[in-house]
């Protein structure tokens, strides 16, 4: 970044500020008038000193975006909107003044000139989107503090109008601005509409015929407030909201990369993550938890437990087990630790600071390695076992719980521990009778062929380990221990020394172990010396005086409810990212969110009971026209359902969601071992084809008995009581994800992601044709709707109910006739049975409902 | 909702009754819609043009221009003497050799000596240069022409420009695409229809011989049934969108299904290269080892590109050498190309090479200077790119970096101008092909973007 002179800083950061000012509407016709004859000449002649895309910022002048022209330069404000005469780029086209002649080298055309000067009269109307490019000194982090991500959110008046409109403070924001953009909000949607939108966006999975029934066909219709209150309390809303966590948290269960090797122990975050936000629990102390909980006290060992289990937020992200070199293998993983943290709870990418200063945002790679120590000072455990493709293998943690019988990694029975300690002595004895017979080999003078043998001992180390490690993590008993993954201090903590240019080879000096000056407060926590300094780090991320930890919470759960983010970035609050939409709302809504001691559901709720929120989501021309992308939220955004909302609320018409939750998680019964081996794409896929864990228990279980332990293989047990549990609990390997997940964008589990996007692609369209788990489900739903109604009409009624929430219309009910009525006269040309014919219409009618684009829409 | 609007036919809702781009044209805002109701269907094009389609073989992580196609003599005679980087680091002179190929003479490097055969087809452009030096804005940027803002792909415009020659298969296909660096921002269509999406296919770090598109068969109905069916399926999605007037996403889930229809009988037949001769297979080098995967996707790219799909991209990763430049450099370039210089051979065997633009290259290049003794670099300055067929001339070099490859100074190719050239192969004019939305008329290349004639056949 270029250095530009303190003016000019004042310029542009009162322009970054500035953007918060209404700005008039543009014409068309300025438009035009901008893109034909003042952008082009802007390109043409002043870009290569002024502008971003070529880094140069003469004078501090940039003008390739609408702030960096309006900021003006050193010499003051380029362009006084309105005022042509006293706008300092007038003057110096012009080449008036002889000190200020632009171009240096030749003059523009009069023409030109002349259209700068209408330009400028008109206002300067600029359609240019803020191209996110302030130039911005950050030598001095104290100016830095003037962006408005690092200044502390203040509580907001609330723009009280005196319209009806509004209904809760949230409205007098959104109203605000729609007024100023000249848009007219729609109308409220339908209850049927909203009890939908509420069930799926709080549970993620539709409302029963009951619920839609009385909540918006009955005469009364319960309160909306009563609703929300019951939904929260639902234990299905952990399901839902934790997931979304999971995504900004990069869950999964495997390392990922070239090895990938599975992380049968990483299902106990998610659990803790479901549970925490079932219980409410305080955002800042559910931050601390993650990156501190092993430092934190607690009562009783249950809770210990759940303390160290959160900390597996620091142990699970991606990992190139075969790193050949240990210090690379620890500087990539206590990088990935920082930018996981970083990015999830700041919106920073602080880890972008670990070659050179950041590029965008004040951080300097001094403060990278300051928290780098904190991170040296702290030993992850992220398990796996050592074997030929994994060099890197690390230990666990035992939890101090005794576990539940039904733990997801069996009990052993006495012989087949015997069996297994037998395993590990034969591959040991063999192992050292080939060292004996290789050193006598040796000493005999023969000759000794390194390369087999060394192969031959590597094949036996990883057998044993593999075996031990089953040992290992199971009682004398047979009984699984329980263990997780997380970290812990360091006997020693240290700080870390600068890497010149990130390199490992190329060390430097020594930083004291701390934060990021530009979002410590007055007073950031002290690290003792004798500590690593998480637990300071964990409440430095979540102190009040940190002016992103709140606005980026408010900011993801706002985004998550309303469909775009005031700051459209989710992730990145930094330079590099969008500006806020509604700064104001932004700000009320983070300092609410402390006010209300950090619940999760009160913000939530504080959202739903908005009348923004509750708005149809009906099409507008003149909105659209202006606002196409609905970032004032003129409209409800209507929302694709989520992959997993997709599965289970297929499962919930077909009633096959099985509620309760599962115990551990398939990864867990496939325990240690390489994806691809130990687990396949078979067993993964299955799980949204077919089945349930149970099935997948005994396929992986008896598979991997018959290669690894040496048993008989049992009968591949497909039969036992199909259980479907909710898609939450659907095995997350790294680059093996289940279908279902695969083909409706799930968020990508090595990166922090706080906005899946969505993809229209035949891919989907074939999955709801053609996949054998769809038109197994929607055969099973016709059997229901046949055995639960009795007439065809109340079948074709309930069928809507299930799949859509509403009841159907006279239209539709005669489409279902028709379409009935000429699958039969098709079935009976093709000579297919009447009985069977009739099973197949309906099976197939359900089928289309699923199929269709209101089943996977939420309005 | 009336009786009426049940008995649309199938024919009728296809010609025309699509709520969404109806109203598009009554409005007036996007003029190119109203010239047909199938956003498919070949379109005219703006000028006649040189390429009918483009097989991007998109090499993921920046790869050495300085070591493959720029050759640097000064640097290699300035080995260990201080470069330009912002810490002293020492130039790093090619660890390969170049000579010169074919007829035209090309300097290209012993890494590549197969694609070298092909030296008087290749238009080696050395002038390349793009803005940020960072692998995710790089990438998106390549593919979309702007990593800020979420815009359409290079392919979904090429797409929408030009529709598609065979309404089979989609127009647009992307085979192992990659997760990071943007994922599916990369091929999307932004604010374009969807249809004019990319069809992704695999993913990285799988064979693309197991990648395949799942559910193509129906277990249960026939072929008419389910047509019986999804007639059913669009009724519903028809009512839908006039019950919203507008809704781009049912439009594009229209499309899609007609698409997926279409697709289930071609699809498994294109994909499948076994039948192709033994002599083809090997020639690719599938079951070659570490060939194996590329040349399979060489293979299905020429399989596509003959079948009619307009844009098709390949990926090979990863480049990013940021260390250990000479076994994993080698290792990248013995992977591609055999099977590059084959789908060469190939397209022009089939005299599909004079109609087919082939592009090669990554995101960005790398530094002179050495990185952790063995390593290059992002260098954003300067860097190569390559095309071959489709109306470019063989044999030639366009632009060039200065004597250490730091920085294109000649013929200067930006991104921009890229897309704009390629563009203009396809027979459209950057400046014309355009979308209104938020009440402007979007490009792929903004306000920028010089077609590079010099080029052009």
């Amino acid at each position: 970044m270029k250095r530009t002179t303190l003016i000019a800083l004042a310029g542009t950061l009162l322009a970054a500020t500035g953007l918060r000012a209404a700005e008039a509407e543009i014409t068309p016709q300025q438009s035009a008038f901008f893109e034909e004859k003042i952008r082009p000449v802007l390109v043409k002649h002043c870009y290569k000193c002024h502008s971003e895309a070529e880094g140069k910022s003469k004078g501090g002048l940039i003008v390739d975006s609408k702030s960096g022209l309006r900021a003006g330069g050193s010499s003051g404000y380029a362009i006084i909107p309105g005022n042509a005469e006293r706008s300092l780029l007038i003057e110096a086209i012009r080449h008036t003044n002889e000190d200020l002649q632009m171009p240096p080298d030749y003059k523009l055309s009069r023409r030109i000139i002349g259209d700068f000067e209408q330009w400028i009269k008109m206002g300067a109307p600029d359609p240019r989107e803020d191209g996110n490019t302030v130039v911005v000194n950050w030598r001095d982090p104290d100016k830095a503090r003037n962006f408005w991500a690092f200044e502390q959110p203040v509580k907001p008046e609330v723009p009280k109008s005196t319209s009806s409109w509004p209904r809760t403070d949230i409205d007098h924001f959104v109203l605000q601005k729609t007024a100023e953009q000249g848009l007219k909000i729609v109308g409220d949607a339908d209850r049927a509409t909203l009890v939908r939108r509420a069930y799926y966006d709080l549970l993620g999975l539709p409302p029963s015929p009951k619920t839609v029934d009385r909540f918006s066909y009955s005469k009364d219709g319960e309160d909306f407030e009563r609703l929300l209150d019951l939904l929260l309390d639902s234990p299905l809303f952990g399901e839902k909201w934790g997931r979304h966590w999971l995504d900004v948290a990069r869950y999964a269960e495997s390392c990922g990369k070239e090895a990938n090797i599975t992380f049968p122990h990483a299902w106990r975050y998610r659990d803790y993550v479901i549970k925490a936000f079932n219980q409410d629990k305080p955002y800042d102390r559910f931050i601390q938890e993650q990156i501190a909980g092993d430092l934190l006290r607690s009562k009783t060992k249950e809770e210990r437990a759940d303390l160290m289990v959160a900390t597996t937020f620091l142990a699970m992200g991606p990992k190139s087990m075969n790193e050949a070199n240990q210090r690379q293998f620890m500087a990539d993983l206590i990088d990935e630790q920082i930018d996981a943290t970083s990015q999830a709870v700041l919106g920073m990418t602080i880890a972008c600071a670990r070659c050179h200063d950041h590029k965008f945002d004040p951080i300097s790679q001094r403060e990278y390695y300051a928290l780098a120590g904190i991170f040296a000072s702290t030993e992850t455990f992220y398990g796996t076992v050592a074997t030929q493709g994994n060099r890197r293998a690390g230990r666990l943690l035992e939890l101090p719980i005794k576990e539940d019988e039904d733990y997801s990694r069996r009990t052993f029975s006495t012989e087949e521990m015997n069996r297994l300690q037998d395993l590990v002595d034969s591959r040991k004895e063999e192992r050292t009778k080939i060292f004996i017979e290789a050193r006598e080999a040796r000493r005999g003078g023969g000759d000794v062929d390194t390369g087999r043998l060394r192969q031959q001992i590597q094949r036996l180390n990883t057998q044993i380990n593999l075996f031990d490690e089953r040992l290992k993590t199971r009682n004398s008993d047979g009984t699984p221990k329980p263990m997780a993954m997380g970290v812990r201090d360091t006997t020693r903590p240290r700080n870390a020394r600068v890497l010149d240019r990130g390199e490992i080879e190329n060390p430097r000096e020594y930083i004291q172990r701390g934060f990021v000056h530009v979002l410590s407060g007055e007073k950031p926590p002290r690290i003792p010396m004798s500590k690593s300094g998480r637990k300071e780090l964990a409440e430095w991320l979540t102190a009040d005086d940190n002016p992103l930890f709140a606005r980026v919470m408010v900011n993801r759960v706002w985004n998550w409810l309303m469909g775009n983010g005031i700051v459209a970035t989710v992730d990145n609050f930094g330079v590099n990212g969008k500006r806020p939409t509604h700064p104001e709302l932004l700000d009320h809504l983070a300092v609410r969110f402390k006010e209300n001691g950090y619940s999760v559901k009160k913000l939530v709720k504080e959202i739903m009971m908005s009348r923004t929120y509750q708005l149809a989501s009906d099409f507008s021309a003149r909105n659209y026209s202006k606002d196409p992308d609905n970032v004032y939220y003129w409209q409800h955004s209507k929302r694709r359902l989520e992959a997993e909302e997709i599965r289970d609320a297929i499962l919930a018409v077909s009633d096959q969601l099985e509620y309760s939750p599962p115990m551990g998680s398939l990864v867990s019964y496939a325990e240690d071992g390489f994806v691809g081996r130990t687990i396949s794409e078979r067993d993964i896929q299955g799980t949204s084809a077919m089945s349930s864990n149970d099935d997948m228990r005994s396929r992986v279980r008896s598979r991997m008995m018959a290669s690894r332990v040496g048993m008989s293989r049992g009968t591949d047990g497909f039969n036992d009581g199909e259980r479907n549990y909710r898609s939450v609990y659907m095995p997350v390997v790294r680059d093996m994800l289940p279908e279902v997940l695969n083909v409706f964008d799930f968020a990508e589990p090595s990166l922090v992601t706080g906005d899946r996007q969505t993809t229209i692609v035949p891919g989907q369209s074939l999955y709801f044709l053609n996949s054998p788990f769809v038109i197994q489900q929607a055969g099973i739903t016709a059997r229901r709707i046949y055995d639960e109604r009795r007439s065809g009409s109340d079948r074709i009624d309930y069928l809507y109910m299930l799949t859509l929430g509403r009841q159907s219309t006279d239209a539709e009910m005669t489409l279902a006739k028709n379409y009935f009525e000429d699958f039969m006269k098709l079935a009976r040309r093709d000579g297919t049975n009447t009985r069977d014919a009739i099973g197949l219409a309906l099976s197939t009618f359900c089928q289309a409902l699923m199929a269709s684009a209101e089943f996977r829409y939420v309005n | 909702m009336n009786t009426q609007s049940n008995l649309l036919s199938r024919r009728d809702m296809l010609r025309g009754a699509t709520a969404g781009f109806g109203w598009l044209a009554f409005q007036g805002m996007a003029a190119q819609l109203a010239a047909t109701d199938k956003p498919l269907a070949a379109k005219q094009p703006h000028h006649a043009p040189k390429a009918k389609r483009v097989i991007f073989l998109c090499m993921r992580g920046a790869p050495s221009h300085v070591d493959t196609f720029d050759y640097k003599p000064r640097l290699n005679r300035d080995n260990g003497k201080l470069g330009k980087g912002r810490r002293g680091e020492k130039l790093l002179g090619s660890l390969w050799d170049f000579q010169r190929h074919g007829q035209s003479g090309q300097m290209i490097s012993e890494l590549f000596p197969s694609v070298a055969e092909h030296a008087d087809d290749l238009c080696i452009l050395n002038g390349m240069h793009t803005d940020i030096p960072n692998h995710p804005q790089a990438f998106v940027q390549m593919h979309t022409g702007n990593f800020q803002f979420v815009r359409p792909s290079l392919g979904a415009w090429t797409l929408y420009g030009l529709g598609t020659e065979n309404s089979n298969l989609p127009g647009y296909i992307t085979l192992s695409p990659p997760a990071a660096v943007g994922g599916s921002r990369n091929y999307g269509s932004a604010f374009l229809p969807a249809i004019y999406q990319g069809t992704p296919i695999g993913r990285e770090r799988q064979n693309v011989a197991q990648a395949n598109l799942p559910n193509l068969e129906n277990p249960q109905i026939s072929a008419k049934t389910q047509r019986l069916q999804l007639d059913l399926i669009q009724s519903m999605n028809h009512h839908q969108l006039q019950r919203d007037k507008f809704n781009p996403a049912v439009e594009g889930i229209i499309e899609s299904f007609e698409l997926a229809f279409r697709m289930q009988s071609e699809i498994p037949e294109v994909m499948d290269t076994s039948k192709e001769p033994a002599r083809v297979r090997q020639m690719y080098g599938i079951g070659r080892g570490g060939n194996d995967n590329f040349a399979r996707q060489c293979l299905l790219a020429r399989r596509f590109a003959e079948a009619g799909v307009r844009f098709i991209e390949i990926s090979h990763g990863n480049w990013d050498q940021h260390r250990n430049l000479e076994t994993a450099l080698t290792n990248n370039c013995d992977q591609t190309d055999g099977p590059v210089a084959a789908l060469l051979t190939d397209l022009k065997q089939r005299d599909m090479l004079k109609d087919t633009l082939v592009i090669w290259g990554g995101e960005f290049g790398r530094t002179p200077h050495a990185q952790n003794g063995n390593g290059r670099d992002h260098n954003a300055k300067g860097y190569t790119m390559w095309m071959a067929g489709g109306g470019v001339k063989g044999g030639t070099t366009y632009g060039s970096t200065d004597e250490y490859g730091y920085e294109a100074v000649d013929n200067k190719m930006h991104t921009h101008d890229w897309h704009a050239t390629i563009l203009h192969l396809l027979g459209l004019d950057h400046e014309r092909l355009t979308f209104r939305y938020a009440g402007r008329d979007f490009r792929l290349t903004d306000v920028h973007g010089n077609v590079a004639r010099e080029i052009i056949v």
